[in-house]
Order: C-alpha cells, then sequence, then structure tokens
C-alpha cells in the first residue's frame, strides 16, 4: 500500500466518524473542513444550508463554472466579454427625415436579444423643434423596435402611414438625430425568450382581453 | 508515518492531512479530491478566481433548495430558474385603438414586467374608411400611453389614446411588443407600493434620499 492509498482509506474510516476539525495543507484548521489548496469533485456538490446574503450587493459576485477547464470562478462584468444585460446607446445624425428604416448593428441574432426601451428624437444640430409632417387631425401610431433580418439585429423607429419628421423651414439639409436606448440581453445567460404569443382581439369594444401564460416562467 | 500520529490524535487539536487527500480515488491530482458528490451542512468559504473570458464561456451556477435526497444541488442557474424572460406578444385586430386591459396571467407578486419594442400597425376592417392614425380635428391632442399595471394579482398592459380613437369604428390595429418579466426571486422591487412625490407646480425636484435599498 502506498502511503497515499493508506490516507485514502483513513480518510474515508474517519471523515464518517470524527468532529474534530480537519485541514487539508493546514495544521490550524477553523472550519470542519479547511482546505489550503484546491478541491475537485467527480460529481455533484451540495450547499444543504449555505446562509442568505444580506449585504449590499456591490458586496457580492455570481459564481460561474468555466467551461474551460470546469473551475467555479467569480464573474466579474468588467473581465468578461458580454454579461447577462448590456447597454448601449445609439446616437445617430443626420438621418433622413422619414426615420429610421434599417440599421444593422451587427450584433448576432442567435447569441442576443435586442430591445429598445427610451428613444428621443430631435433636429438636426440637436434641434428641438422636429414635427410630424402631414395630416393636423391624424396623428400617427408608430414602430419603435429591433428585429431580426439576416442573422443580425436591424432598428427601426418610423411614424405609421409614411408620415415623416419634418424641421424648421431654415435648416437644411432636412435630416434629424435619433438617440435609442437599447438592451442587449445574452440568450444563454440568466434569460430565455419564449416563442411570441398571438392573440386576436376580435375587435372587442371593451379592449379588454385575457392572453396565455408565458410557456416558461 | 507523520501522517498516522496526527490522525492517532484526533480529539485533541484537530487533524491535518499535509499532501493531496484522496476520497474515494487512490491518486488525487488536487490538494482534496473527491470522486463522487460532496454535501456541505452549512458554508462553503472559496477564495475563487476571476472568470477572464473563453472561448467554450461559462455557465452561472446555483443551488436547488429542493433538490432530491439532499437539498443544496449546485447545478446551472438555467435548469433551475431563469432570472429573465423575454416573453413576445403579438395582439391583433384590436378595436381602433384601445387596448385598454390586457391580462397577461403573469403573477406580480413573483415577477417585474417591462414592455419594450413597441410596434403599432394600423389596418381597417372597411376599405372605405381606411386607418390613418389617431383622430382630432381639434387642438386638443390627447395624450398616448403604453404602460404595464398590476391588477387582480396579475400583470395587465394598456396602450392607446385614453381620449381620443379612430376616425371610424373600422379601425384596427395590431401592437406588437415584448414584455420583459424579472423574477422577484433575482431583483428588488425597491417600494413594494408606488411612491408618490408631490412637485407643488415645480417642475423640478428632489427625492432627500435614494429608495431604501440603494
Amino acid at each position: 500500500m502506498t502511503k497515499k492509498q493508506i490516507i485514502t482509506v483513513v480518510t474515508v474510516l474517519f471523515f464518517g466518524l470524527i468532529n474534530a476539525q480537519v485541514g487539508i495543507g493546514k495544521a490550524n484548521p477553523v472550519q470542519t473542513l479547511d482546505i489550503n489548496g484546491n478541491m475537485k469533485l467527480s460529481n455533484t456538490l451540495y450547499l444543504e444550508n449555505p446562509g442568505v446574503h444580506t449585504g449590499s450587493s456591490v458586496n457580492s459576485y455570481l459564481i460561474v463554472k468555466d467551461n474551460s477547464n470546469n473551475v467555479i470562478k467569480r464573474y466579474v462584468p468588467e473581465t468578461s466579454d458580454y454579461s447577462a444585460i448590456n447597454s448601449v446607446t445609439y446616437a445617430f445624425t443626420a438621418v433622413n427625415y422619414s426615420g429610421l428604416s434599417n440599421y444593422d448593428t451587427g450584433i448576432s441574432a442567435s447569441s442576443y436579444y435586442l430591445t429598445i426601451g427610451g428613444y428621443i428624437i430631435r433636429g438636426g444640430g440637436d434641434n428641438s423643434n422636429v414635427y410630424i409632417s402631414g395630416s393636423n387631425s391624424n396623428i400617427p401610431l408608430y414602430s419603435a423596435r429591433a428585429f431580426v433580418q439576416n442573422g443580425t439585429w436591424r432598428l427601426t423607429f418610423l411614424p405609421n402611414h409614411g408620415r415623416v419628421f419634418t424641421v424648421p423651414a431654415d435648416q437644411t439639409p432636412k435630416n434629424i438625430e435619433m438617440r435609442l436606448n437599447v438592451i442587449v440581453y445574452r440568450r444563454d445567460m440568466l434569460t430565455i425568450v419564449n416563442p411570441t404569443i398571438n392573440l386576436n382581439m376580435n375587435a372587442d369594444t371593451s379592449g379588454n382581453g385575457t392572453a396565455t401564460p408565458p410557456e416558461k416562467m | 508515518m507523520k501522517n498516522y500520529l496526527i490522525i492517532l490524535l484526533p480529539m485533541v487539536s484537530g487533524i491535518l492531512f499535509s499532501q493531496n487527500v484522496g476520497i474515494g480515488t487512490i491518486s488525487p491530482t488536487e490538494m482534496l479530491e473527491v470522486n463522487g458528490s460532496v454535501a456541505v451542512g452549512t458554508s462553503v468559504y472559496v477564495n475563487p478566481n476571476t472568470y477572464t473570458a473563453t472561448p467554450s464561456g461559462f455557465d452561472v451556477l446555483a443551488v436547488d433548495p429542493q433538490s432530491a435526497i439532499v437539498n443544496g444541488k449546485v447545478m446551472k442557474v438555467e435548469t433551475l430558474y431563469t432570472p429573465i424572460i423575454i416573453q413576445p406578444y403579438s395582439i391583433s385586430n384590436i378595436y381602433r385603438d384601445d387596448l385598454n386591459n390586457l391580462d397577461l396571467q403573469i403573477p406580480s407578486d413573483k415577477y417585474m414586467v417591462a414592455i419594450t419594442n413597441f410596434e403599432a400597425v394600423p389596418s381597417t376592417s372597411n376599405s372605405s374608411q381606411p386607418n390613418s392614425g389617431i383622430y382630432s380635428n381639434t387642438t386638443v391632442k390627447g395624450h398616448f400611453v403604453i404602460r404595464t399595471f398590476e391588477s387582480g394579482g396579475t400583470w395587465r398592459v394598456n396602450i392607446g389614446y385614453p381620449t381620443l380613437n379612430t376616425q371610424y369604428t373600422s379601425g384596427r390595429y395590431t401592437y406588437n411588443f415584448d414584455v420583459i418579466l424579472l423574477s422577484k426571486r433575482f431583483f428588488k422591487v425597491l417600494n413594494e407600493s408606488v411612491t408618490t412625490y408631490n412637485l407643488n407646480g415645480d417642475i423640478s425636484g428632489d427625492a432627500g434620499t435614494a429608495p431604501s435599498g440603494i
């Protein structure tokens, strides 16, 4: 029997019995088992009662498993390529006055999901005077969303009915400016995307309806 | 032989193993190597390295408090409970612009929600009466609402011009939007009820202190 084998046998015999603190590579263990080094498991780790973190969120990290070597590590957004939620603000200048039809962000549709949250439309040169052209008695709704085409996410911001933005008569060119707050969700980190829920309101005059619950929640 | 002596005196001052220890393995490659699983009754203290990007990526870990036989199984969070859920909706054939109370059947005690990626697609059920948008032939141009609200324990969506309408009753809209569900298991609502601030007619304000928890 080698020395390591003896230790293995003794360890197995004693671990179920002993109440004293055990140090591995450590002469003065301060916990029931105190390892001065790495621990490797071939299977599962159970934390039966790990306690609840009650401190500030800035004093905690997510724990992740590095898939290249199965080592448990702490997750720090600054040292990672991406996070679960990523924020990008797109500031577009010299946008055609008809609006933004299809801006290719180059962001992969298979890895990410994009949403447009806040937005602001301005005249050229950050001018606050910007209007919607056409009929004074019809107010268009609009499309402000991200959509997928040819594998990448695109941004669109268009008034309905082909209406366009207008700027003061003395402004040339007639371009506008647009700022879109875009949130980029990483599909495989903390996030799932459910299939679209379709509901036909059947022109119910009450405007009330009930959608089916999300498939996964 | 040193290890024998230490093991023979277990109750005196704790136990020391000064070389790699294997459980279920005779050739441990780390300070402690277990060929199997480990259950820890209380805390695990670790001093892990910081993850730096690798092409193979990473999985976020979490504990399942209800795992079988032994509670607290550490596993990929995606296999347990997903903190962020993106739910796209396409609500068609809406009467004029009125989506007043769409029950999403998402429990408000479990989730926060946000509405995003909005798109309104106009149509009409009578081609001689086109839907040209929200109609007002006076100087009153109304106000547009797009919001979620709680009622009866579930989240609801309200989109439209409350005081205006399409010109004709044949006007229809399809509203496409995404709802982001954020699980309260992972994210915090700072004030469980709406907090009211009276600005007394001013255009600026000062909350004084940030909401508690920030």
